[in-house]
């Protein structure tokens, strides 16, 4: 990667739930780079701690959630200690996030207009200096953000209601929303896949030309690894609330060194016609932690140490990080 | 003849208007559909949301009376019954729903959960049913002792699967549709609930009708493929067929854009097709053929007639005007010159892209 200072830095990213049966160590040590123009995917399964390293990101996690460790640098600034005024001013206009449902995302008693115009008024009310809302530039600036994600009638689309559109206009009118406030990092979770795949296909190539043509960042958010493959320049697998291996997008498809990116990838049915058994086992128990590896008791590499010392995330070839002992990586104690 | 057969079965919903329920329309879910199942083997349903896979699945288990059209089990036609000489047929076709934390009682124990289609049908004495659902849940790999009394919360999503699986098992069926069976599960999880479906299907000779959006996925279970757009089939083939030589232009684009995860794979499908809109309501069905409005092959005449399914290929059809010969179209000259055969046609396409 480039010397350039990234876009985005989380670094030891440590985060505990507060639930009935205990202190859930949920994100334990997640380290994560954006550089300018980079799109990055996290991928892993159900209750890895993707979306709530996003939320960590955004400052939207819930009551419950403790940040116990770490820092998320944006632009010299820890959004951790930020503010809650300032990150205000960084939310939608700097980072925006494309929500999962676009079924339940919209405000289902405005019209599409009412919901971008509220946008675009609320950050050139950010901007104070702008001062006066001309109606007619707002409207313009509507309709320039609907074209841009390919809304046909984008007239007609302003006064219509979220119900009155299909599931793929109404994802197109969440990109539109993310979009309009003109942000550097777009953090999308789970884009496209409530979709069909004709119209996921369409979206994630739009959102791919729309990144490329404005020089935007992306985190992609997503449990579908044929999607992070198509989108994304470089691909985080996350496991039981760490990361377990970073690699280019090319090259962690072809071999992947984490026995879990191993396990996942194999479980995907293929078109020629394979298909793995799975992984053994569950996720984690996030209260009561295996005291090392987490991915160790359902490895079928491990060794001794894995269950003494907790791996640490190493390059292990350039460019390609993984927390493992079995690539021969120097180890934390305790 | 195929264990499950289907002829020409409709399923028109009306839509009705005013106090009086005025008939305004109708919602065209099945449009004319002809299948058959063989014994032992399983046909996927594909094709996106709206285009009455789902209907269909509940047409053929007469959980929905057809509009028209004859369903037949194992030679017998379900769709003259009534709900009582329904009942001993209804043992032997089962469902496992897409989502099993809504298709699972909250409120029932896993065994009262399992035990309750027995207690329906009035299947043996409680002894026997307990002892049945301690055998199912071992079927589904699941510790009987462990997970009898608990309830689906305490269950993870995979294990509550296996549990809807059970349910489905206890009647012993011969026929299960499969609704979507691991599209709310995480990919791991879903490899071993596949692995475990086929070794049912195996060792009890079940027969399947997998309903799914999932092209890889469906390519792993599915010994014949049935692609469905607007209520009706547009392609059917054998599964390895249909992956290596689709026919129908929208077969094509779907098979273009599914996302895959190596090179070999990628090699595999169509170049990209980019497919513009989305699938029209069943409401309001284009005319001529239903999918023109989004087809890059279209050509003079798709907007006015409606072209049948017509053999492309062994046991292959597909519904387009480009291979009916009714239209014009070369049909199929031998097994050897399928390429040639099909060239003019591509040139073609190429011209309308």
């Amino acid at each position: 990667m480039s010397l350039m200072e990234p876009l985005l830095a989380i670094q030891d990213l440590g985060i505990h739930m507060l639930t009935y049966e205990g202190r859930a160590r949920v994100i334990n040590g997640v380290r994560l780079t954006i550089h300018k123009g980079e799109t990055v995917a996290l991928v892993g399964e159900t209750g890895c701690g993707k979306s709530i390293t996003a939320k960590a990101i955004l400052g939207l996690l819930p009551p419950n959630a403790e940040t116990v460790s770490g820092s998320i640098m944006f632009k010299g600034r820890d959004l951790l200690r930020l503010p809650e005024e300032d990150l205000h001013g960084i939310r939608g206009s700097q980072i925006a996030m494309i929500f999962q449902d676009p079924s339940t995302a919209l405000n289902p008693v405005f019209t599409v207009g009412e919901q971008l115009t509220d946008v675009v008024l609320w950050q050139g009310a950010r901007r104070a200096t702008r001062g006066r809302r001309v109606t007619g530039a707002v409207r313009q600036r509507c309709l320039e953000i609907l074209r841009l994600v390919r809304i046909p009638d984008p007239e007609g689309t302003l006064g219509r209601y979220p119900v009155e559109l299909s599931g793929g206009m109404r994802q197109r009118v969440l990109i539109a929303l993310a979009l309009v406030g003109r942000p550097e990092l777009l953090i999308a979770d789970e884009l496209g896949t409530a979709l069909d795949v004709s119209v996921q296909d369409q979206i994630l190539l739009e959102v791919r030309e729309l990144v490329r043509t404005g020089g935007l960042s992306v985190l992609y958010i997503t449990h579908n690894l044929g999607v992070a493959r198509l989108v994304s320049d470089r691909i985080y697998v996350m496991y039981g609330g760490e990361i377990a291996e970073v690699a280019p997008a090319a090259e962690v498809f072809r071999r992947q060194l984490h026995p879990y990116s191993q396990g996942l990838l194999a479980a995907v049915p293929r078109l020629t016609g394979r298909m793995g058994e799975g992984i053994e086992g569950r996720i984690p128990d996030y209260v009561n932690p295996p005291p090392a590896c987490r991915f160790e008791p359902r490895c079928p590499f491990r060794m001794e140490i894995c269950s003494l010392n907790r791996p640490l995330l190493l390059e292990a070839e350039p460019g390609r990080w993984v927390a493992c002992h079995f690539h021969g990586s120097r180890e934390e104690s305790g | 003849m195929g264990l499950v057969e289907a002829e020409a079965v409709v399923k028109h919903f009306p839509i009705t208007e005013g106090l009086l329920r005025r008939r305004v329309g109708e919602v065209r879910a099945v449009d004319g559909i002809n299948l058959s199942i063989k014994e032992g083997a399983t046909l996927a349903l594909v094709g996106e949301s709206g285009s009455g896979k789902t209907t269909l699945a509940r047409v053929i288990l007469r959980l929905l009376p057809p509009t028209s059209g004859r369903v037949t089990f194992d030679g017998c036609e379900i769709t003259a019954l009534d709900d009582g000489a329904l009942r001993p047929v209804r043992q032997k076709m089962q469902i496992v729903f897409q989502n099993p934390a809504s298709s699972l009682n909250p409120r029932r124990r896993v065994s009262e959960i399992i035990e309750e289609p027995l207690l329906i049908h009035r299947v043996g004495t409680s002894g026997e049913r307990r002892r049945r659902v301690g055998e199912l849940l071992e079927r589904v790999e699941l510790p009987s002792r462990d997970f009898m009394f608990r309830y689906p919360h305490a269950l993870s999503g995979g294990q509550r699967q296996r549990v809807a699986i059970a349910r489905a098992l206890a009647l012993s069926p011969r026929f299960i549709v499969l609704d979507e069976p691991t599209s709310a599960l995480d990919v791991s999880v879903q490899a071993k609930i596949i692995t475990l479906l086929r070794r049912l299907q195996r060792d009890m000779g079940l027969t399947y009708l997998v309903i799914s959006h999932d092209l890889s996925l469906v390519r792993n279970v599915a010994d014949v493929i049935a692609v469905m757009y607007l209520g009706k089939v547009v392609e059917t083939a054998p599964v390895a067929t249909l992956f290596s030589d689709p026919k129908h232009p929208y077969t094509r684009a779907l098979l273009s854009t599914i996302p895959t995860v190596s090179d070999e794979e990628s090699a595999l499908i169509p170049e990209k097709i980019a497919l513009g809109g989305e699938i029209p309501s069943p409401a309001h069905v284009p005319s001529g053929c239903s999918f023109h409005p989004r087809c890059y092959a279209r050509i003079e005449g798709c907007d006015r007639v409606t072209p049948e399914l017509v053999p492309v290929g062994q046991d292959h059809h597909a519904r387009c005007i480009l291979y009916d010969r009714a239209f014009g179209a070369p049909g199929l000259r031998g097994s050897g010159s399928r390429r040639e055969e099909e060239r003019p046609w591509s040139s073609r396409w190429a011209l309308r892209r």
